[in-house]
């Protein structure tokens, strides 16, 4: 039986469209997730200054950028389900480890353009306005500072230097406040996970000599 | 019946030693703490403790959360009462008429009726829970792969409830939540998938961390950027001597009508005890001789609020045990409890762990019951909870959930995700988008994913269409995503005309 040529042009295009996807797929899997965040980053700075310019967008960009990421995230994961090891018998079931990553995937084509639109459309509310956001960073990046420093100070210093500092920021001036907060939180977290949950917690490099 | 009753029998007597008490009455308290401090929602409260249960057995794990789950549905009524700021979105209603109550120098009144409706309330939805769970985990326990797949894809399209007018969003961020959880090793062949070559992320992400994440910091951290720290709470000097017992029998039919509200919305997956104190609310109304009085100071209207939004504790526990569904953001916080003490939720969970689960219900009784006696001997002291200095909150929250994180494996790893998905949730929660999906898609994924592939290797894909039960479970699904499409058309359709 031959197969019309048309069918036979589609194959080969075919082929060659899962060839490249594949290669792709294997050149994105080598990189180390410190370039993928980085260009996932820059592409996101992109659009931002994309929505920027365009008048109906300008308004409702944040909530854009929300969908944008997320489905950058998916077209990733859908890139990367090329270079996923399929079985015999996984292959002869129908269901693969590629299928539901795919199928998660297509779903999400649909249900971010239904957001888009949703976004766009004239009723829906702005963006709410950035408040104090560089200060509500700061205190994450503090958190992890604070973490970094368990395993030189301890937790119980760690902890008690970030929630003071945190306090301070918050503009409390209250010195007795100031003191006896960390000083009970430590207390309080040393019963409870030391003594009653028996979870050591670091006591850090710097005072392990003196224990 | 009798056979149910034998079974909460067993199910005390596992509860019934002096450290599962205290374990209850420290989740009590610390859920009434959580629920009387606005900013702190149940879900989240419930999410700082998880990791404190690492240690613990099972049994006693989720006894204590559930107790934070009872005591913080209840806490969030406190201030709603005292300060007119509901500790808990669900306690929105409870200050309709609590605050109008205060103000005209009836606060112990209305601190009692939210309390001892909440106890009735809660205790009434038990023994719907027990009479409901028990025949539907038996039908469950006959379902095949494919019936439990399109079950699992109907609980997901609870996203539409769960979303509210935002539902396309709700969907999409449940689907990335999908998405996110099929990284790690693929559950049936073992094929890595998306871990970028970093060995932490075979298991996919840890769901303490992830959850303490998107429910507690992500709110601090928003809480922090709108922080103002000219802003005041005013102190209302009252009395809050609470009336006698006889006083409350007054209100017992709206106790009993918004109680069984409250239960049956709980059961449906998504809608929560926000929607199920509203509604009981306006039915109470429309049913009282003074509907005037709601809004400015009707014991009934504190009545029905509380008792519904207690109701839907228990409701929202139907689905979670018996199906692995969970029914509010909560119990899906509940229901990876379960699988961090490697239980497997769902009908099973009946068969296997009997003791667990009667052992569960049993503790809601006893949980119910010390709430009544902390609530009415300490309402003084947790109205003080609400005035609670922001400056020393959310360090002392911030901190707590990083030392969550952190003591589960001691894995910086963990903080850090943790903090991305706190950022992630703060994001999420500035521009409307539900974080309560992500959590439903991270919890059900693996089940979709297992049921589907078992499905596929037994029957192929024809098993999805040949089964009368999987068909009807994918047309409610189905209906569940229509209904919010086909009613805001309707809605828009009437509003044109009057516009006009």
């Amino acid at each position: 039986m031959t197969v019309p040529a048309g069918v036979l042009h589609f194959r080969i295009a075919k082929k060659k469209g899962v060839a490249y996807m594949t290669a792709l797929s294997k050149w994105l899997s080598s990189l180390s997730y410190g370039y993928i965040i980085g260009g996932l980053v820059v592409l996101l700075v992109a659009f931002y200054f994309l929505f920027n310019v365009i008048p109906r967008t300008k308004p409702v960009k944040g909530q854009l950028l929300c969908v944008v990421g997320m489905d950058l995230i998916t077209l990733l994961y859908y890139l990367l389900t090329f270079s996923l090891r399929v079985s015999k018998m996984a292959a002869q079931s129908g269901a693969t480890p590629r299928t539901m990553p795919r199928l998660w995937a297509f779903l999400m084509a649909f249900a971010s353009v239904g957001a888009y639109i949703a976004i766009l459309k004239k009723d829906n509310k702005p963006d709410k306005k950035f408040d104090r956001w560089v200060f509500a960073l700061l205190v994450a990046l503090g958190s992890i500072v604070s973490v970094a420093l368990f395993q030189w100070i301890g937790y119980y210093l760690s902890s008690a230097l970030f929630i003071v500092t945190v306090m301070i920021a918050m503009g409390e001036k209250n010195k007795l406040q100031l003191i006896l907060t960390p000083i009970v939180w430590c207390i309080f977290t040393y019963f409870v996970f030391n003594k009653l949950l028996f979870i050591s917690l670091p006591v850090g490099s710097l005072f392990k000599g003196l224990l | 019946m009798g056979e149910i009753f034998k079974n909460l029998g067993m199910g005390f007597a596992t509860v019934g030693n002096l450290q599962s008490i205290v374990w209850i009455l420290v989740g009590v308290c610390v859920g009434i703490l959580g629920g009387a401090i606005p900013g702190i929602s149940p879900s989240m409260a419930v999410a700082l403790l998880l990791p404190m249960t690492y240690a613990m057995s099972p049994t006693v794990a989720l006894i204590m959360l559930m107790g934070i789950y009872i005591g913080a549905n209840y806490g969030g009524s406190i201030t709603a009462v005292a300060i007119n700021t509901p500790g808990t979105p669900s306690a929105t209603v409870t200050a309709f008429d609590g605050y109008p109550l205060l103000k005209k120098g009836r606060a112990g009144e209305a601190m009692g009726i939210s309390l001892w409706a909440s106890v009735f309330g809660g205790v009434l939805s038990i023994f719907i829970l027990m009479f409901f769970s028990v025949p539907l985990s038996r039908a469950a326990l006959k379902f095949w792969p494919s019936e439990y797949f399109a079950l699992c894809i109907m609980g997901l399209t609870t996203v539409a409830t769960l979303g509210g007018k935002n539902w396309q969003k709700a969907l999409v961020t449940c689907l990335f939540g999908l998405l996110l959880n099929t990284m790690g090793l693929d559950p049936t062949f073992g094929i890595k998938r998306f871990t970028f070559g970093v060995t932490k992320l075979f298991d996919g992400f840890e769901m303490v961390p992830v959850l303490i994440g998107l429910f507690a910091l992500g709110e601090v951290l928003s809480n922090l950027e709108h922080y103002d720290p000219k802003a005041t709470v005013r102190h209302e000097n009252v009395d809050y001597k609470m009336p006698k017992f006889s006083y409350y029998l007054k209100l017992k039919w709206s106790i009993l009508r918004a109680g069984l509200i409250g239960c049956l919305i709980g059961i449906f997956p998504g809608a929560g005890g926000t929607i199920a104190s509203f509604l009981a609310y306006d039915v109470e109304k429309r049913v009282s001789k003074n509907p005037e009085e709601f809004g400015h100071g009707a014991p009934a209207g504190v009545a029905a609020a509380e008792a519904s939004n207690s109701g839907s504790v228990g409701g929202a526990m139907v689905p979670m045990l018996t199906l692995g569904i969970p029914g509010s953001s909560t119990a899906a916080v509940l229901l990876s409890a379960l699988m961090i003490h490697n239980l497997n939720p769902g009908p099973q969970l009946f068969t296997n762990e009997p003791q667990l689960v009667y052992g569960l219900f049993a503790s809601m009784f006893v949980a119910n019951v010390l709430m009544g006696l902390v609530g009415h001997f300490g309402a003084k002291v947790w109205v003080r909870v609400g005035y609670i200095k922001k400056t020393i909150l959310y360090p002392l929250i911030f901190a707590f959930a990083i030392l969550g994180s952190f003591s589960i494996k001691k894995s910086m790893f963990d903080v850090c995700t943790c903090l991305a998905f706190g950022v992630i949730g703060w994001i999420f929660k500035k521009y409307d988008y539900p974080a309560s999906p992500i959590v439903l898609g991270l919890v059900l994924g693996k089940l979709i994913e297992e049921n589907f592939v078992q499905t596929m290797m037994v029957t192929g894909p024809m098993g999805f269409v040949t089964r009368p039960l999987t068909v009807i479970l994918f047309l409610i699904s189905i209906a569940a995503i229509a209904y919010p499409i086909i009613s805001e058309r309707i809605k828009k359709k009437k509003g044109a005309p009057a516009k006009q």
